[in-house]
């Protein structure tokens, strides 16, 4: 692929999940203005990494998070760079993201009783929206190993939340 | 509790950044777009929006830039029409590694800056403080045998943050404050992994 059709083709797959991999940052740092950060890193590692995209867009986004996944679990907080954009984003998400509503139920407290890979393969099909099957793209395992996890993440779950109103 | 509600109570549990948070977000996806696209690309498509975002990467590959540095042009970057870059860089010289002399020139870039303010801003080239700033900064985080990438990522971290603190003490001391800070820029030569 000639470098402009490549640079092309990247611009658009990142403008595309952007809002998904800001969603996917805010949803896993303690503090919400880390998101911006994270995606502002990410969002240059995609760039230098171009050439690594897989060939269909179908698997350009499980690969585009497992890029983000990398950055998150290398978080260094700095000033490496520094954008308008960047402290304008930092700013909202510290003060406008969206809290949860889940009826009162602490299922965020009871996600964090899950084995950290559960936790994660909970995150990736319900809040990020990946099939099982992208998700074990995503984390490098087989397919039929995330979906017993998966099972048994939910039946977890399940059993922790019984008692709970569920009525919405 | 039926799989349909235990899946609506996950969908739900789910926190979202706001509309507007989304909208900066892809507009800084689109600002580092443009600082990562080839030069040649980017000069044809629009004035270009890159702040200090794409300074990384210039800073990381400025290895052939001598010649831009040379002429006092920082490389690859230019500002977005709203923006300016102060037109006289800080000069921050250090030794790196492999014992060779680098030179960065460093900038700060801003919005709808008032004539004080910009001479105010240009004025801050002069301060003795940047007189053998880089040799401090590698020497204060004791890098000083650091690989020359590390060295010149330590010089750009805390040149960023001083020299936009010092930007801002000036405007306040002149009574100049606040100004639109837009970003941050270096290009550095020799540079890159060799750092010949």
């Amino acid at each position: 692929m000639a470098s402009k059709d490549l640079e092309d083709r990247v611009e658009r797959l990142i403008e595309a999940n952007t809002a998904a991999l800001l969603a996917f940052f805010v949803r896993r740092t303690s503090d919400p203005a880390d998101a911006a950060d994270l995606l502002g890193d990410t969002l240059l590692v995609l760039w230098r990494r171009a050439r690594a995209l897989p060939a269909d867009d179908a698997e350009a986004r499980p690969w585009m998070f497992g890029v983000a996944r990398r950055v998150l679990s290398n978080q260094r907080r700095g000033q490496r760079r520094q954008s308008a954009f960047q402290d304008r984003l930092r700013e909202q998400i510290a003060t406008t993201a969206h809290e949860p509503d889940a009826d009162g139920i602490d299922l965020a407290a009871a996600l964090r009783q899950l084995p950290d890979l559960d936790q994660e393969i909970i995150r990736l099909v319900h809040w990020d929206g990946f099939s099982q099957a992208d998700t074990a793209r995503l984390l490098g395992m087989p397919e039929g190993t995330v979906r017993s996890r998966h099972h048994r993440a939910r039946e977890q779950l399940r059993g922790m939340l019984e008692g709970f109103p569920t009525a919405r | 509790m039926d799989d349909d509600t235990l899946d609506d109570l996950l969908a739900r549990s789910a926190t979202a950044p706001s509309p507007a948070a989304v909208d900066t977000a892809i507009q800084l996806a689109r600002e580092t777009a443009t600082g990562q696209r080839r030069p040649s690309r980017r000069l044809r498509r629009r004035p270009l929006l890159i702040g200090a975002i794409a300074a990384g990467a210039v800073l990381l590959s400025a290895g052939g830039t001598l010649t831009a540095y040379q002429l006092g042009i920082p490389p690859f970057q230019s500002v977005d029409s709203g923006s300016e870059r102060i037109a006289t860089p800080v000069l921050i010289e250090y030794t790196n590694s492999l014992g060779k002399q680098v030179r960065c020139q460093a900038f700060t870039e801003w919005e709808d800056l008032t004539a004080e303010q910009r001479t105010t801003l240009n004025a801050l080239a002069q301060d003795p403080y940047w007189v053998g700033y880089g040799d401090r900064v590698l020497a204060e985080k004791g890098l000083k045998d650091a690989p020359v990438l590390d060295q010149e990522q330590a010089v750009f971290n805390q040149a960023a943050a001083d020299l936009s603190g010092r930007a801002d003490a000036a405007l306040r001391a002149a009574g100049e404050y606040p100004a639109t800070h837009h970003g941050f820029a270096i290009s550095c030569a020799p540079g890159g992994a060799d750092g010949q």
